[in-house]
């Protein structure tokens, strides 16, 4: 692993203001490339908030976003998702009434307006979609219907959505939220394996042993703004980053 | 100990193979269902006793187009318009306008009234569509209240309550052959709609739009371009309901912003597809020859009181408390439980499962007997019916 | 204008906001407790006037007088049919579907309305309906003041009721924020039917107070949902202040452009304060937390 880190995502000054709460506070903060980032911090922190403030669900009140060189302040989503970041939510997002195998095929980089009309299962999408289905390991459940999948394996075919759009840069929303630790496991392997692959990841989550035992590089955040940053050790053994969890 | 991983070792091969054969069987009963579909459309006004039926043929036809162009905007992308006939009001007038202003032929004025929905659509979908779900029913039916005091108020050009005439573009024909063009006519429409309909189903455009159905943010979050797909089928239904419209206005030849501008039309529209079902194909036309025959017989037995109102109010609660989905899904659920079971999650026989239960160590027992294992499971029994029996859980602990 | 039409369009549009005021309130109840669209609401006003007039046309009893019968009667439907209709709808889909189930209610009564009294217009004659009594120059109808004064009381009542009864705050917890109320113990199930109810009762009341003057038809509805609709959105989904006061100005707004416009057109106002708006501001004017994106 290399020394030198290039910066994958940034922001500078971002800031987020509902109703007398500031949720993101002036965030200067930076991901770095090739990486597995994790944004940590006690409950009410802003670490949801400056994450959809990024994704571009929320537009952002003052300051800037900036991925890759290019700013992406206040962007629509989908332009975002077409910038090469993926993401997944909080509360598992899917499709419910669609096929486990269509919902993997919606994703897009960008479909031009000649082919709008093309169909949307060729042979080509399809061995791809059926491809990462096998790889997050839900291919039996091509032809159910997402809504019947239980909540792990949801969790699994938004990942695999969220993948067949072929993003640099993955968001994860506390993947390991609200599933057992086999598919915790399971989740975290397959992170570094893309990491591997050369998929920068940015993780927001709470489970603090999936955190450790993952990322390179971590960030804290309190009241909207980061506090302490770096590797795990060091933000482990960081006073303000226990003061912020213990409210002391 | 079986998990998620290790359940994929061997990828089924099972289930590939076990639909093709319910797909194909699938697939000629449709294609059965078409040609005779298609040879009662062709023959009815041969087979139509009288003038009277066969007009009533013809109404029951372009409540099948509106009802279809309906659904490009409910059924792809689940925002509810019940003020669709604002545009099937505006198709009408803008033909009858058209003719009377341009004096131009018939059909040109019927593509043109088309051409002029579409733009004046593109607006207010911006508008519109800013908003979702219950505030989005509520301004579509703003827009038809509106269109009606406009039409009502703006007597010197659109004649006001007094109704605007449409000259019959085939003047010459006696009813009973009017009616029988007519109904061709409309029939080509409508096969020219579902063509498109059955197009955008299969297409990217289509599955964009039925993942905005679902969950527009999270399609928005994968790339979809939510704002743009959305106006776009938007204004695809409201030409189409325009050009039903204008089709309307050249066969009964007789127009008012009361029955042009109804709610009650946009009413029927939204029942006759809830009914047919919304995500089908042949939903609306279904749901329209039903809602369509229906109402004829109650007019013939009723006459002209308010029972029709009754009735329809009746029938659409029903629909929404008791068949959300419509017929066609029930239908076709009740057919899927009649036929050969096949199952989505690959099913292994005895002998292969003992195996591997041996070899996991499990033994005996059903999976769903108890344990933290069963609890893992969602409580959905559909997900225990999806699996079949004897399947173990791929989400399973020990 | 002359200075004198002025005053009484003024006074006029006061009046007609209040109703339109009360009748958004309730409205607003329906969609506050349980995010349902009742489109249904105006048809029940109407039915409200119909039965109001029957009394009064067929049996001599002054309309005011059903509100004993009228009220409580509509508040029981209310808590009924969130019971037994509103409530069997799926959560995921409650809006849309309530909005269709609230339709085909409303084309329910109003074909019920005409299958028993007819389509012909109907029109309530009192003893004092032609008088009129002078305020700041202009001539003002008595049976207006009357109306005004019904729907006042009633916003006053109400107001009293969600702001100084037990009641009124379990209301408006349930309101703000569902699961929070059910954690403090507000059975939010109950309060919902009661909510509902209540909403029925403010048509039965608004009903009344229109019956005493204006003209009435089966799908006279039309023409108060509409209205009333774009009132709510202009107001803010979900707030009841918010939607009394968007009910005053454009009650006036549409009293004042009656003169010039005559009175087709100046119905248009609401849908072009709708539209303005959505452009402007979805999230509606005056308030309405409730008001995301739904």
């Amino acid at each position: 692993m290399s020394e030198t880190t290039g910066t994958n995502l940034s922001t500078r000054g971002l800031t987020k203001v509902f109703g007398g709460v500031r949720a993101v506070d002036g965030a200067d903060v930076t991901f770095h490339d090739g990486k597995i980032n994790a944004l940590i911090g006690p409950n009410g922190s802003g670490k949801t908030t400056f994450f959809n403030c990024v994704t571009g669900m929320i537009k952002p009140d003052s300051g800037t976003v900036t991925f890759r060189g290019r700013t992406i302040t206040g962007r629509s989503p989908h332009v975002i998702a077409h910038a090469g970041i993926g993401r997944s939510f909080q509360l598992c997002r899917i499709f419910p009434r669609m096929t486990v195998l269509d919902n993997v095929l919606v994703a897009v980089r960008r479909t031009r307006i000649r082919d709008l009309l093309a169909p949307a299962r060729t042979d080509e999408e399809v061995a791809k979609a059926r491809q990462l289905l096998v790889r997050v390991g839900i291919d039996h459940l091509e032809d159910s219907e997402a809504r019947d999948l239980s909540y792990g394996q949801q969790k699994l075919l938004e990942l695999a959505g969220v993948l067949m759009g072929d993003p640099d840069t993955i968001m994860l929303d506390e993947p390991a939220g609200g599933v057992n630790p086999s598919l915790i496991g399971r989740i975290g392997s397959l992170v570094k394996e893309l990491n591997a692959e050369g998929t920068t990841f940015l993780i927001v989550e709470h489970n603090m042993d999936l955190v450790m035992s993952l990322s390179h590089h971590v960030v804290v955040f309190d009241r909207g703004r980061p506090i302490a940053e770096g590797t795990p050790d060091i933000v482990q053994s960081d006073p303000r980053v226990l003061e912020a969890y213990l409210g002391v | 100990m079986p998990n998620a991983s290790s359940t994929l070792a061997a990828p089924s091969r099972e289930t590939t193979t076990r639909q093709p054969t319910s797909r194909r069987t699938r697939r000629i009963a449709a294609a059965l269902a078409l040609v005779v579909g298609a040879l009662v459309v062709a023959l009815f006004p041969s087979m139509a006793p009288n003038a009277y039926i066969l007009s009533a043929g013809v109404v029951v036809l372009s409540y099948a187009c509106t009802a279809t162009s309906w659904n490009f905007m409910g059924g792809f992308t689940g925002y509810i318009s019940l003020g669709h006939a604002a545009y099937f009001g505006l198709g009408a007038y803008g033909t009858g306008i058209i003719i009377r202003e341009l004096e131009l032929p018939s059909f040109v004025a019927w593509a043109l009234a088309g051409v002029v929905v579409a733009i004046i659509t593109v607006p207010i979908g911006i508008a519109a569509l800013r908003v979702r779900g219950a505030s989005f029913v509520i301004v579509s039916i703003s827009f038809v209240l509106i269109l009606l005091l406009v039409f009502q108020g703006w007597g010197s050009f659109t004649g006001g309550s007094n109704g605007l005439v449409v000259p019959r573009p085939f003047p010459d024909l006696m009813r009973p052959e009017h009616h029988r063009v007519f109904f061709y006519l409309f029939a080509a429409l409508l096969a020219v709609m579902l063509v498109l309909w059955w197009a955008i189903d299969r297409s990217r455009f289509g599955i964009g739009l039925k993942a905005i159905r679902e969950d527009e943010d999270k399609a928005e979050a994968l790339g979809i371009p939510t704002r743009n797909y959305k106006l776009v089928a938007y204004v695809v239904s409201a030409t189409l309901t325009g050009l039903a419209g204008g089709m309307y206005a050249l066969w009964f030849g007789d127009l008012d912003p009361i029955f042009q501008f109804s709610i009650l039309l946009g009413s029927y529209m939204v029942l006759m597809a809830l009914l047919g079902g919304i995500r089908n194909l042949f939903g609306p036309l279904v749901g329209a020859v039903i809602v369509g025959v229906a109402l004829e017989v109650f007019k013939l037995e009723f006459g002209d009181t308010q029972f029709h109102l009754v009735a329809t109010g009746l029938l659409l609660g029903l629909v929404v408390l008791f068949m959300p989905d419509g017929i066609i899904p029930a239908v076709q659920a009740g057919l899927r439980r009649l036929g050969p079971q096949s199952s989505s999650i690959r099913e292994m026989t005895a002998s292969e499962l003992a195996e591997r239960n041996a070899a996991a160590g499990i033994n005996g027992d059903s999976v769903f007997s108890g344990g933290p294992a069963a609890r893992e499971q969602s409580p959905d029994p559909a997900v225990a019916r999806h699996a079949g029996g004897p399947t173990p859980a791929p989400e399973e602990e020990r | 204008m002359t200075g004198s039409l002025l005053v009484q369009s003024l006074i006029l549009g006061v009046l007609l906001g209040g109703l339109y005021a009360l009748l958004a309130a309730g409205l607003t109840l329906y969609f506050g407790v349980m995010r349902v669209v009742m489109i249904a609401h105006s048809a029940f006003l109407i039915l409200a006037a119909y039965l109001a007039w029957y009394a009064n046309s067929k049996l001599g009893i002054d309309p005011l007088l059903t509100l004993v019968v009228t009220v409580p009667l509509f508040f029981g439907v209310g808590v009924v049919m969130q019971r037994l209709l509103i409530r069997r709808l799926r959560p995921a889909t409650l809006t849309m579907m309530s909005v269709l189930l609230t339709f085909a209610i409303a084309l329910f009564i109003e074909g019920l309305i005409g299958f028993v009294w007819g389509g012909t217009q109907r029109r309530t004659q009192l003893p004092y309906s032609s008088s009129s009594l002078e305020i700041f120059g202009a001539r003002i109808a008595v049976v207006k003041l009357i109306a005004f004064g019904l729907a006042a009381l009633s916003l006053l009542a109400l107001y009293l009721l969600m702001k100084h009864t037990r009641f009124g705050q379990a209301l408006r917890a349930t309101i703000q924020h569902p699961e929070a109320a059910q954690l403090v113990g507000i059975k939010t199930d109950r309060v919902a039917g009661l909510g509902f109810g209540l909403g029925l009762a403010t048509a039965a009341l608004g009903g009344t107070a229109l019956s005493l003057d204006a003209t009435i038809y089966p799908s006279l509805h039309w023409h108060w949902i509409g209205p009333l609709m774009a009132i709510i959105v202009v107001g803010g989904l979900g707030s009841i202040p918010g939607a009394a006061i968007a009910a005053l100005v454009l009650g006036v707004g549409q009293s004042l452009l009656q003169v010039p416009l005559g009175t087709t057109w100046a119905q248009t106002i609401f849908y072009v304060a709708l539209f303005v708006t959505l452009m402007v501001r979805p999230q509606g004017f005056f308030g309405g937390r409730l008001a995301q994106r739904f």
